[in-house]
């Protein structure tokens, strides 16, 4: 299974739309791709799981990373579209009260 | 015309090009497309240069100087022969470092994060741990205070190698280093700080961390974002879900762990395990309906723990696909004293 990835750099944040699976298999290939966004600390980032169909705990290790390096420049990380099943690792590891999940975006 | 006729004339083109045409760059030029082509169908630098060879004869060219002048066409695929080879030795010295990591990592696993279990008259015990590929990331241990309580926690560990073990190693000796028996929600804490002073980014850890006092078979639990516990209530016959409010350890420095606590009746059993059982994939891709563990712990129940977990194993072994392997991890405590 693959993960397609596309991002795109706005003013004040990146939006990241993911589709495929995201596992232990592919989380290296999101992990390339935040990771210079991620230390620079300069936008917020949007991550769309709305096309992700599986998530498993390396995919959630990235969303820890994620946070602990944003958190560190007073910067944000919204992940949207989060389907039932992925709902409730966020739920189960605490996760959710930490990151701004399907949250309705600011400018609509 | 077949694919290998189609390398044979563009090799011949450029050297005609090289020692005939105008453009000499533009030959050294195709030089490289044609090195990655025969590098991609595996041709060996010999093969070239037996092409090479017949080439020259098969045109006809013979006079030393032209020969000569060949050669520089040659040496550039070679050139590209020797970048590959180059890129080829580095990437086999990378694997070869990242195995040795793997096999330290694998042997610490084995040796000093090996839990033994603990024997009692009152309960039984059982546990397996199965790792997907060769270090695993879930982690348990089992400690007996020797004063009537026993600890237990079942951990998944994300993240990957060295740091992972290292991780699981804190872990442990900050466990067996309290000495006495301690609340979960207090080890949680402490766990949480040990864990977060010393992980990469991306990691952390889950965990159910248990006491079970059985003097007055009350078992008091915490959770660090661990996937729910069950309990078997044998009377009854029926499961409960047990879970306690807490965020992973590793990610928020000053996390707080909510306790609970509850009456574990005669033949009860608590059952702790890792997302490996109940993110299970079956052979056609689908998850696995957890109604299925519960159903074959049911059938096992009057079983010695061990047994029922390596049963347990062994079902879902046979219903997994092998190539979404995760790390797999079964704890159950029985209480064992009689019913009325």
């Amino acid at each position: 299974m693959n993960i397609n990835i596309d991002a795109t750099e706005k003013e004040q944040e990146y939006s990241i739309v993911l589709e495929g699976e995201l596992d232990v298999y592919t989380a290296p290939e999101l992990q390339k791709v935040l990771e210079p966004i991620r230390q620079t600390g300069s936008h917020d980032i949007r991550i769309d799981l709305t096309d992700v169909s599986y998530m498993d705990s390396t995919g959630l290790g990235i969303f820890v990373g994620t946070l602990k390096d944003l958190n560190q420049h007073d910067r944000e990380l919204y992940v949207t579209g989060v389907s039932k099943r992925i709902l409730r690792l966020f739920e189960i590891t605490g996760l959710r009260d930490l990151m701004h999940i399907n949250e309705a975006s600011e400018v609509e | 015309m077949t694919y290998i006729d189609n390398i044979v004339n563009n090799y011949k083109d450029i050297i005609q090009l090289y020692l005939y045409g105008e453009e000499q760059g533009e030959a050294i030029e195709k030089c490289q497309a044609f090195s990655e082509e025969v590098i991609e169908m595996d041709a060996s630098p010999e093969e070239i240069v037996s092409l090479h060879i017949e080439l020259l004869d098969d045109m006809g060219i013979q006079d030393g100087e032209l020969v000569k002048k060949s050669l520089d066409i040659l040496q550039e695929i070679i050139i590209s022969f020797g970048f590959t080879y180059r890129d080829y030795k580095s990437m086999m010295n990378k694997l070869e470092i990242h195995d040795k990591e793997m096999d330290v990592a694998s042997s610490l696993q084995e040796t000093m994060l090996k839990t033994t279990i603990p024997t009692f008259d009152t309960m039984e015990i059982g546990a397996i741990s199965v790792p997907a590929r060769k270090v695993s990331g879930d982690y348990f241990n089992i400690i007996d205070h020797k004063d009537g309580m026993l600890s237990f926690a079942v951990a998944d560990v994300i993240g990957k190698g060295i740091p992972a073990a290292i991780a699981m190693s804190m872990i442990k000796f900050g466990m067996d280093s309290y000495g006495y028996s301690q609340l979960p929600s207090d080890s949680l804490r402490k766990l949480n700080r040990v864990v977060e002073k010393n992980v990469n980014q991306n990691m952390f850890v889950t965990m159910f961390y248990g006491l079970y006092d059985h003097s007055t078979d009350l078992l008091y639990y915490s959770s660090a974002g661990h996937e729910p516990a069950l309990i078997y209530r044998y009377e009854d016959d029926e499961f409960e879900e047990i879970d306690a409010k807490g965020v992973v350890l590793g990610v928020k420095v000053h996390a707080r762990y909510e306790q609970r606590e509850t009456k574990i009746g005669p033949k009860d059993m608590i059952i702790v395990f890792t997302d490996g059982v109940t993110e299970l994939r079956k052979h056609d891709d689908t998850f696995i309906d957890f109604e299925n563990v519960k159903d074959m712990i049911r059938q096992a129940r009057d079983h010695h723990p061990q047994d029922i977990v390596q049963y347990i194993y062994e079902s879902l072994m046979r219903i997994q696909n092998p190539n979404k392997k995760d790390d797999l991890t079964l704890f159950l405590l029985k209480n064992n004293k009689n019913l009325d």
